[in-house]
């Protein structure tokens, strides 16, 4: 029999939905698994097993017809969200960054359908890297090999998520910060459309580009957190009013189709960029998961997507000038304070004027405009690399130059900021292994508002397939990892 | 804008605001940034003057309507 640990969050929910399991003994199981998890691969900062427990035990008591939706669901979240009687981390040890909000309304939302967190998940220093790599809180490490990257900024919760320790997790993605983990993990990671889950109560980075992603095991489980945490906020100045999705039945339902289902439908690819960015086996695995996904009804549509690059170069622009109105002030009075990344890319924002800041926000609604035209006329779906290959070596971060950790951030900025740019939904999706054993993903891209689309193409590549089944960090018969 | 006027307008911008940024660091930030900067300033002369910063906004929103 499955430890409860193991199971989808789809099974988990309707086993405690249903009070075929107790919500205690759920978060007791994964609040031991995330512990033994965590010893290994860092990815909390910190559990909290005791709030989960009590919690745990109030729901315990609430009757079936008042269970909402994720009821007794654990989870956890990036450290970026601002609790009630708690103010982030955003990955260091002196946040000084000042919040209004007095809760995060994404975590309002997790615990209004019935979710219990355990706690908070590691990140990059202010989520503005893309390793995991954090010198104050330790790197959170790659599950399938601890001498390897997570990823980041979500990197605890990737990790997590991958090792089984969480059922789901909520991150952040400003330039690729759930995309990336969530390739270099093995695990499913939405960027949603931008405005589709509210930022209120999180520490921001880019406002006008920061969105609330999720890290699940699966597509079908993406959209069941999905329906519950997006929601048009009036709160949060980024929200944008568009019913909330309904995609879990559906995407679900798709997972369990019949031959072909996904017919019709019209996957754009350029092969360029694709095989001048990555390595030769993520082209590979790349190139095997499009073969199932035609296997599967869809057709493939060329695409020239060099308009993508231009987006990169404005999208930077308007990260550095936004992170340097948030940080420029604390910067100046203790650079030393910054990892020197982070300082690095701050000293290079001073340069930003307020014109430039104003011309990258003229670009945004122009490349949006043209992505919407062009390449989203001629496709349904844009498929694109989510990583150049698998989680690099942690000494590749650790020991290398500020200029070297920050060129390999770059290097992984340039296949996701151009979307987070756009504002569209963006999903990364493990597609196998590499020789070594490590994960490689791709990324599927679609037009705002339609995750559902990007889900159902998901999980019928995952109906089809099992990279999302394996899991890494297994225990042995004695009961240890 | 040559790398070398960068670096000094660098240099500026952070004497302006109390930031230590030694000289050296700001040539080397300059230069690197330099073919970042060149781009965007090809990419910002391609504006149109009511290409406006509040677009992307509504196009997400029309987006939305039409579902």
């Amino acid at each position: 029999m499955a430890e409860l640990w193991e199971l989808s969050l789809a099974d988990l929910a309707a086993g405690l939905g249903a009070g075929e399991t107790g919500v205690e003994d759920a978060c007791g199981a994964f609040i031991s698994r995330a512990a033994e998890v965590d010893e290994r691969v860092n990815c909390f900062i910190e559990l909290d097993a005791a709030g989960a427990l009590e919690r745990a035990r109030e729901l315990d008591r609430v009757a079936k017809a008042e269970r909402g939706p994720l009821h007794g669901v654990p989870f956890a979240a990036k450290d970026i969200f601002v609790e009630p009687q708690r103010a982030p981390s955003a990955g260091v040890r002196h946040m000084d960054l000042r919040l209004r909000a007095r809760g995060a309304a994404v975590l309002q939302r997790a615990e209004g359908a019935g979710a219990v967190s355990l706690g908070r998940l590691n990140l990059d220093p202010w989520g503005y890297a893309t390793t995991g790599a954090n010198a104050e809180f330790g790197a959170a490490l790659n599950p399938w090999d601890p001498s390897h990257l997570a990823g980041g900024s979500s990197s605890g919760a990737a990790a997590a998520v991958a090792a089984r320790a969480l059922p789901f997790a909520i991150g952040g993605d400003t330039g690729g910060s759930v995309r990336i983990p969530a390739a270099f993990c093995g695990v499913v990671g939405l960027k949603p459309t931008f405005g589709r889950i509210s930022r209120r109560g999180s520490v921001p980075l880019c406002y006008s580009q920061d969105t609330v992603g999720i890290l699940a095991r699966s597509a079908v489980d993406a959209a069941l957190a999905l329906d519950q945490l997006a929601g048009f906020d009036g709160e949060d100045p980024a929200a944008i009013n568009v019913p909330a999705p309904a995609l879990a039945t559906r995407v679900a339902s798709m997972a369990a189709a019949g031959e072909r289902p996904l017919r019709g439908l019209r996957i754009g690819l350029d092969r360029v960029p694709m095989e001048d960015a990555c390595e030769a086996e993520s082209v590979a695995l790349a190139e095997a998961a499009l073969k199932v996904l035609t296997e599967l009804g869809a057709g493939i549509v060329e695409l020239d997507l060099t308009l993508l690059e231009g987006f990169d170069v404005a999208a930077s622009i308007l990260t550095q000038a936004e992170s340097a109105s948030l940080h420029g002030a604390a910067f100046r009075d203790a650079p030393s304070r910054y990892p020197p990344n982070v300082a690095r890319r701050l000293s290079a924002a001073m340069g930003c004027l307020g014109s430039d800041h104003v011309d990258a926000l003229r670009l945004q609604g122009r490349a949006l405009r043209e992505l919407l035209d062009g390449p989203l006329v001629a496709a349904d779906v844009i498929v694109g690399p989510a990583a150049p290959g698998p989680a690099p070596r942690l000494d590749s971060v650790t020991d290398a130059s500020p200029d070297e950790a920050l060129e390999l951030s770059l290097a992984l900025l340039r296949l996701h900021r151009p979307l987070s740019f756009t504002g569209v939904p963006a999903l990364s999706l493990p597609v196998g292994f590499d020789s070594r054993g490590l994960p490689v993903g791709v990324q599927l891209a679609a037009r705002p508002w339609a995750e559902g689309r990007l889900l159902e193409c998901a999980a019928a590549y995952q109906s089809a397939t099992d990279w999302h089944l394996r899991a890494p960090l297994q225990t042995t018969d004695q009961g240890a990892l | 804008m040559s790398d070398e006027h960068a670096g000094e307008l660098l240099r500026a911008i952070a004497a302006a605001r109390g930031i230590p940024l030694a000289d050296a660091d700001a040539e080397l930030l300059a230069r690197r940034a330099a073919p970042l900067w060149d781009e965007f300033r090809r990419l910002a002369a391609s504006l149109c003057a009511d290409d406006d910063p509040l677009a992307f906004r509504r196009i997400l929103e029309q987006e939305g309507a039409v579902g």
